[in-house]
């Protein structure tokens, strides 16, 4: 913190010693010269510094030249200091008139004195120094104008809000004293009236509402019927396809019923045929060679029944077994006569 | 370079050689009539040679290769069966058959009579072929000698009757009839394969996939085979019925069948035709066997008394002419030792093949009965 606190401590006093210069620039243009003149000094200080080590006596002459010229310079420092304090001050009391701030000025006076007479050897650096610190300066001037030119600003903001009030509240005195005064009647009357417009405005508003709430009840109510209607359809459809399904159970159940009687008949007929072997058996035995048509078509009836099962009736096809077939009337590549022995 | 030329050379004539051979097979007899002895087969394959001598060329013996087919058979007759069985020879001798001049042969029916004539009241072997799997076999056929009393039936045609007879039959209706027919003409059959329209003609009709062959359609549509033979048939028989005869080969039995074809003229099933589609040899059932032996109970009763029949009529014949009856006797009585004594033999043999055959045959107290 003590360091810091000495840092602010030099930045401020370069900063017043910046001040201090452009003052001196401004209210003294013609001592430009003089301040060549200085620095003339300074390079002919230099060399004279470089010349003792050769010569002995010229040396210290120098020096004491030096001296004097040191002294004037910071009289004239201290000179110019003096006014810019002043212009500060007021300035300061202009925008400020805080205690403090003077307090605060005293001892960053106190302080850069102190600094100038402990560092005179190294003018030649400060004075670089000082040529940043005139650009910064220049800144700030820039920031302060800123600032005295907001407060008027804001001044001028507050006076016009002060004029507004009084006005309205004038105007509003007034009125009130004119028709106390001047006219008890059309006060009155005008109140009446007012309130009258006001029930009126109302009133109307109320049956407009009303009317928009008409015409939305009455658009809700076709919307219900089209809703009803619609579902009056539904019910139809739904009807229909209920009846639809009903005949379809029936029909179902129709030809289930007709299924099962296939089934009993087919078992019947499955009966029958099985009943029927023995006669078939008999035929069997008394047939021909030759058989008829109609006991070729009823032995392929049988064989068909089978067939549709992919069933094989072996019993059936061994009674045909030692039956020959007749091949004197068929069609033959063979020669020569049909022999018989 | 010489070794590739010597490679190229045999191959060269390995392809020859192969060329050759199939030429040579192109003669060669068909594994299918391959069991015929090659004796009984001698005067049909002498008369092709005699063919090429005048000018006529006959390539393909399997064509020509004939037998006595048997087209229709008793009630009675449980020996032969017709369709399949073809009669090749007599007592191991081939059928006697003439050559025209055209070099074509046909049977001599007045020898086959006298043979026949010759043998009776006694026991005659008919050499047989059979078209299920081209299987041989023996059969011994009784013959029974015609009773003087008996009339027999005389057909208005004499003319026709007399080239076809030849010498009258002295013997009792054999209960069979034969025509001469080539090999070939059994191989015509068409192998039902599968069944392939549900609801199909074949299917309705029962056809059994894989157990049933087409032998016959109609009056013998089927008579001159061929691979599109059938399917012409019933393309053209399209809305109508057509009637076939079927093979089944587990029953070993030939049945007939209606089949209505649609209008789309289709069978409803694959069929299957040529070399690998033929009949196959039949395997013995044990219900087979049974109905086999069923079948030989009542086969003993009619023979004995027909045996006994037979004996006399040669006593009766002898005495009526003295000079000639001498020479007869003579004959008779020499060629009846040597038969008797041949006869005896073969009839043991013949048991043995009719037990290995499980076929029908005389039993062993007609034996008895002709010695005595």
């Amino acid at each position: 913190m003590s360091e810091q606190e000495s840092d602010e401590v030099k930045r401020m006093k370069q900063l017043e010693e910046a001040r201090k210069r452009v003052e001196e620039l401004k209210k003294k243009k013609n001592k430009k010269n003089k301040g060549k003149k200085n620095k003339n000094s300074s390079a002919t200080g230099s060399i004279g510094s470089e010349t003792p080590d050769l010569e002995g006596t010229p040396g210290e002459e120098s020096t004491q030249e030096e001296t004097v010229k040191a002294n004037s310079t910071k009289s004239e420092n201290n000179d110019q200091n003096d006014v810019d304090e002043e212009s500060e001050e007021k300035e300061i009391e202009q925008v400020k008139s805080d205690p403090s701030g003077t307090t605060e000025k005293d001892i960053e006076e106190i302080n850069s004195t102190s600094s100038n007479v402990g560092k005179d050897d190294a003018e030649n650096t400060k004075k670089e120094e000082v040529q940043e610190v005139i650009k910064n300066n220049n800144d700030e001037q820039t920031a302060d104008a800123g600032k005295t030119i907001e407060p008027q600003e804001e001044k001028k903001i507050v006076q016009t809000q002060e004029g507004n009030e009084p006005s309205n509240t004038s105007e509003a005195a007034d009125d009130l004293f004119a028709n106390d005064g001047n006219e008890e009647s059309d006060f009155l009357t005008t109140i009446k009236k007012q309130k009258e417009e006001d029930e009126l405005t109302k009133l109307r508003a109320e049956n407009e509402k009303l009317t928009q709430e008409n015409k939305q009840l009455k658009f809700l109510n076709m919307e219900n019927e089209t809703t009803v209607d619609d579902l009056q359809d539904q019910l139809q459809e739904k009807e229909d396809i209920i009846n639809g399904l009903q005949n379809d159970l029936q029909t179902a159940r129709d030809e289930l019923i007709a299924a099962v009687e296939k089934l009993k008949l087919a078992e019947a007929k499955a009966a029958r045929n099985t009943t029927a072997t023995p006669i078939q058996f008999a035929d069997f035995n008394t047939s021909s060679n030759n058989l008829t048509p109609s006991q070729s078509v009823t032995n392929s009836g049988t064989q068909v029944a089978h067939g549709n099962n992919m069933e094989v009736d072996r019993v059936m096809l061994n009674k045909w077994r030692q039956w020959n077939v007749d091949m004197t009337t068929w069609r033959s590549i063979g020669s020569g006569p049909i022999m018989e022995f | 370079m010489f070794r590739i030329a010597k490679n190229l050379v045999r191959t060269f004539e390995q392809s020859v050689q192969d060329t050759l051979a199939l030429s040579q097979d192109s003669s060669n007899l068909d594994a299918f009539f391959q069991s015929i002895p090659p004796n009984l087969l001698s005067a049909q394959l002498e008369s092709p040679v005699d063919a090429v001598s005048e000018g006529v060329k006959h390539t393909n013996v399997n064509e020509t290769l004939s037998g006595l087919r048997i087209v229709w058979v008793d009630e009675m007759q449980f020996q032969l069966q017709s369709f399949f069985d073809y009669i090749v020879g007599f007592n191991d001798d081939p059928v006697p058959v003439v050559s025209n001049q055209h070099g074509f042969s046909y049977p001599d029916y007045r020898r086959i009579t006298s043979i026949f004539n010759e043998h009776c009241g006694r026991t005659l072997k008919v050499n047989i072929w059979s078209a299920k799997g081209g299987t041989f076999r023996d059969e011994y056929i009784s013959i029974i000698s015609k009773e003087s009393d008996d009339l027999d039936d005389v057909s208005l045609n004499h003319d026709e009757r007399r080239p076809s007879s030849g010498e009258a039959h002295q013997f009792q209706a054999l209960g069979f009839k034969v025509q001469w027919t080539p090999l070939i003409a059994s191989t015509f059959t068409y192998h039902i394969l599968n069944v392939n329209i549900p609801d199909g003609p074949a299917q309705s009709a029962g056809l059994i996939p894989d157990e049933d062959y087409i032998i016959g359609c109609q009056d013998g549509l089927l008579a001159t085979g061929g691979e599109t033979l059938l399917q012409d048939i019933v393309r053209s028989r399209a809305n109508y019925d057509l009637v076939l005869y079927v093979y089944n080969k587990v029953s070993d039995c030939v049945r007939p069948i209606t089949v209505h074809i649609g209008p789309d003229g289709r069978l409803g099933c694959n069929v299957g035709y040529g070399f690998l589609h033929r009949i196959p040899t039949v395997k013995h059932c044990p219900q087979q066997a049974q109905q086999q032996g069923q079948d030989d109970n009542p086969v003993p009763v009619p023979v004995p008394v027909e045996s006994e029949t037979a004996f006399v009529p040669s006593a009766f014949t002898a005495p009526p002419v003295p000079t000639k009856k001498k020479s007869k006797n003579k004959k008779g009585t020499q060629p009846l030792a040597m038969d008797d004594y041949f006869n005896e033999g073969r009839d043991k043999s013949s048991t043995a093949a009719k037990s290995a055959e499980s076929d029908i045959l005389a039993p062993p107290p007609q034996k008895q009965s002709s010695s005595d």
